[in-house]
C-alpha cells in the first residue's frame, strides 16, 4: 500500500469510527433515560433486586458512554486539519506538564533542551500531555519522568522515560491500540485506554513514528518527527 | 383556549422527544410546547404562526428538510430572522457547529447521553430561554 492509499484507508477508518460512535449515542441515551423512568415512575413495582438491576444498567451505560466519547475524541484528533507552525517542543512539553500535574505535585520532570519541529502546536501539546500523563499514572509513589530529544538524519527524536510499573512485553502490540487497558490506574477503575492511541495518531499525522520499550524499571516511549514539512 | 406555543421542539427521534418533554415537564414548562417531527413541519408551523415561540429547539438530522436548511430558510425571512433558535443535536462535528453559527443559530447544545446530564441540560435550556432571555418583538 502506498502512502496515499494508506492515508485514504485511514480516512475511511476515521469516518467509520465517527459514524459508529455517533450513531450509538441516541440508543444509549434511550437506555439511560428509560431505565431511569422505570425507577422514577414505577418504583412500587420494583423490589430491592429490581432496583439493583437498574443500577447495573445505568453503570454500564456510563461505561459505554465513556468509551464512545473516547473514540469520538480519537476520531477528531485524526481528522482535524493541521495548523502547521514551528513548535518549540521544550515549551510544548512544559506546558503539557503544567496541565497534568498542577502546582502541588510531587512528581518530577527532568528535561533538557528539545528541538523545534514543524507541526500543529495544539496537537503536539496534546501529544506531550498523553505521554507525560501516562508516565506519571503508571509510577508508584513519587513519579520521576525524564524527557530528552535530539535531531539526526532529518528527524527530531524524543524519549519519555518513567520508572513506573512497566508493562508485560508480550502485550506490546496492545499498548498503542484504542480501548486497551493493560493496568487500570485510574482512581475509580474507569481507565479506558485511549491516551497512547491518541499519541500515536498525532505522531503519525505528523509523518512520524512511535514505539515503546519495556525496561527493567519502567518504560521508554520513543517518537520521531520529520524536520521538514512533509505531512501526509 | 389553549396557551400560546412558547417552545417548538423539532425532533424526529420519538425517544429523544419523550425524554426532552419529560425534562421540561419537571420544570413545569410543558403546557406551551409543540412537537414536530421533521424539517418541513417546522417551517410550515413557524412561517404561518402569528405567535412566535420564545425558542425553537432544533435537531439537525431531520427527515425531509435537514435542520441546517431549516435554519437557513428561517433566517432568510424577516418574520423569523431574529427568532431564538437552539440547535439540540447528537452531532459533535466541528463543521456542523461552525455552520450552525454561520447560519445564525443562537446556541448549539450537544445532547448528553447520560440521563442526569440530559435532564440538566434541557432544564437549563428551558429555564434560560423561557424565563431569563429577552427576545426582540417579532
Amino acid at each position: 500500500m502506498n502512502r496515499s492509499e494508506h492515508s485514504a484507508c485511514e480516512e475511511d477508518l476515521e469516518a467509520l469510527t465517527y459514524a459508529i460512535s455517533h450513531d450509538l449515542r441516541a440508543p444509549l441515551r434511550a437506555i439511560s433515560g428509560f431505565s431511569r423512568i422505570l425507577v422514577e415512575d414505577h418504583a412500587d413495582a420494583l423490589d430491592e433486586e429490581g432496583r439493583r438491576v437498574v443500577e447495573v444498567i445505568q453503570r454500564n451505560v456510563g461505561k459505554l458512554n465513556r468509551r464512545i466519547v473516547a473514540l469520538l475524541d480519537l476520531s477528531r484528533v485524526g481528522r482535524q486539519p493541521l495548523d502547521l507552525t514551528d513548535v518549540d517542543m521544550l515549551d510544548a512539553a512544559r506546558r503539557a506538564w503544567a496541565d497534568i500535574t498542577g502546582p502541588d505535585t510531587d512528581a518530577t520532570l527532568s528535561i533538557a533542551e528539545l528541538p523545534t519541529v514543524p507541526g500543529d502546536r495544539d496537537l503536539l501539546v496534546r501529544l506531550w500531555r498523553e505521554l507525560l500523563d501516562n508516565a506519571v499514572k503508571f509510577s508508584d509513589g513519587q513519579a520521576r519522568v525524564e524527557v530528552c530529544g535530539d535531531t539526526d538524519d532529518g528527524h527530531a527524536r524524543f524519549v519519555v522515560r518513567d520508572h513506573g510499573i512497566g508493562y508485560d512485553p508480550q502485550h506490546a502490540d496492545a499498548l498503542f491500540a484504542p480501548l486497551q487497558v493493560l493496568h487500570d490506574r485510574s482512581s475509580d477503575g474507569t481507565g479506558i485506554g485511549i491516551g497512547l492511541a491518541v499519541a500515536r495518531r498525532i505522531v503519525r499525522r505528523h509523518g512520524g513514528q512511535i514505539s515503546a520499550e519495556s525496561l527493567p524499571e519502567g518504560v521508554a516511549v520513543r517518537f520521531s518527527l520529520p524536520l521538514s514539512v512533509d505531512v501526509p | 383556549m389553549s396557551e400560546p406555543i412558547e417552545i417548538l421542539l423539532v425532533e424526529d427521534n420519538s425517544e429523544d422527544a419523550e425524554l426532552t418533554l419529560r425534562a421540561l415537564r419537571k420544570n413545569n414548562l410543558t403546557n406551551s410546547i409543540r412537537h414536530v417531527t421533521d424539517g418541513e413541519q417546522a417551517l410550515e408551523y413557524l412561517l404561518q404562526t402569528s405567535h412566535r415561540p420564545k425558542v425553537v429547539l432544533l435537531d439537525l438530522k431531520l427527515p425531509k428538510i435537514h435542520g441546517l436548511e431549516v435554519l437557513q430558510r428561517l433566517r432568510e425571512k424577516p418574520a423569523t430572522k431574529s427568532l431564538p433558535i437552539v440547535v439540540l443535536t447528537s452531532s459533535q462535528e466541528d463543521r456542523d457547529l461552525a455552520r450552525a453559527y454561520e447560519l445564525g443559530a443562537n446556541s448549539y447544545v450537544v445532547k448528553p447521553v447520560e440521563f442526569d446530564a440530559f435532564v440538566e441540560a434541557v432544564s437549563n435550556l428551558g429555564i434560560y430561554w423561557m424565563l431569563l432571555n429577552q427576545a426582540p418583538e417579532s
